[in-house]
């Protein structure tokens, strides 16, 4: 074989392998980046998000109606006292649920947080990896906005005067403090509250960064009920006044 | 100069065919293998010129300088330092003299014809 060969076939081996990196780069790099920006949207997919968009808002009008039908409920029942009563059971039942009198059961996701396991690198303080009460307070909040009907965090219903809070190196919650692990077991649409705490660059992809998040959704998660009493010194009704 | 060509029309045929992806977290890796070969490519034709092309030193070059950039990403990766750019610079760097030194044989080339006809 003489050196021209040689030249060729070894010039042809490695443009073998440029030829499959490049292609197969360049397929991979534009199914990856493609995906989720706006440019990268079909118009398949455009479709679906209207459809999407469309579908709650045929979903606010069936609520719009059965409002409409509560009141209509309201208006008929001055009239029979009977159906009153059945009415005010229901509507003490909802205003327990809302005021977390009860305990309650129903589909959600059950998320356990627990102090990082990494070590500090040099200069870093260590309550870097720990969990805070802002941490909580985020994945709570979070929890709320994708439309968690009850939360409990380690057992302790969270009403309106919940208070999430670091005392010292516990959690407090409701005046009863616990230790990590944090479990928050909240009520709600599972696909709905699982995928607000798992999207990309979000809270759970944040705080695992530093510490343990494990987020499990489940068909049966139970809130307890509010086991303290309340009791309102200063806020009245305004109505009340008059 | 057909075996090249046709091993980069089948190189891409192949990929083309390939059922896998590359993880976004080794695209890196395919990236800098693409730079080394287009190197080593550039680098054999400039040697080939020059008379000076030789087998064995083309194709440890290939592997050599692919597995020492391998290994200085990875190195990168681990100790957080952003050690690829060196990689790409210096394969970078390397493209543009190989090219230089194929265009001014072929340019000395055209001008050494033209004047033999004038």
């Amino acid at each position: 074989m003489n050196n021209k060969w040689k030249m060729q076939l070894s010039v042809g081996l490695i443009c073998l392998i440029l030829g499959f990196a490049i292609t197969i780069q360049f397929r991979s790099v534009q199914k990856n980046n493609g995906a989720g920006t706006i440019s990268g949207l079909r118009a398949a997919e455009i479709q679906s998000m209207y459809q999407k968009e469309k579908e709650k808002n045929e979903a606010l009008y069936i609520d719009y109606e059965r409002i409409k039908n509560d009141l209509d409920q309201y208006k008929d029942a001055i009239n029979d006292t009977n159906a009153t009563t059945k009415l005010m059971k229901e509507q003490l039942d909802n205003a327990e649920i809302l005021a977390g009198m009860k305990e309650v059961e129903g589909p959600g996701v059950v998320v356990k947080m627990s102090d990082g396991t990494k070590t500090p690198l040099p200069g870093e303080s260590e309550s870097l990896y720990w969990l805070h009460d802002s941490d909580l307070l985020l994945v709570i909040n979070e929890l709320k906005d994708a439309g968690a009907e009850a939360i409990s965090v380690n057992g302790e219903r969270l009403i309106s005067t919940s208070e999430v809070r670091c005392v010292g190196s516990v959690l407090s919650v409701n005046n009863v403090r616990t230790g990590a692990p944090f479990i928050i077991n909240a009520i709600g649409d599972s696909k709905t509250l699982e995928s607000a705490l798992l999207f990309k660059g979000g809270v759970v992809a944040d705080i695992a960064s530093y510490c343990e998040v494990d987020v499990k959704t489940a068909e049966k998660v139970v809130v307890p009920a509010y086991k303290g009493a309340v009791n309102f010194k200063y806020a009245t009704p305004t109505s009340a006044k008059k | 100069m057909l075996i090249p060509i046709l091993g980069l029309i089948i190189g891409c045929l192949a990929a083309y065919f390939f059922p896998w992806n590359v993880n976004p977290a080794y695209s890196v890796y395919v990236a800098i293998a693409i730079l080394a070969a287009l190197d080593s490519v550039l680098g054999g034709i400039s040697a080939n010129i020059n008379k000076k092309f030789s087998m064995v030193v083309f194709l440890t070059g290939f592997f050599g300088n692919a597995l020492l950039a391998a290994f200085i990403i990875f190195l990168g990766e681990k100790l957080g330092l952003d050690l690829y750019i060196a990689v790409v610079v210096v394969f970078g760097t390397r493209l543009f003299q190989n090219f230089a030194v194929i265009r001014r044989t072929y340019i000395a080339q055209l001008s050494k014809k033209n004047a033999a006809e004038k």
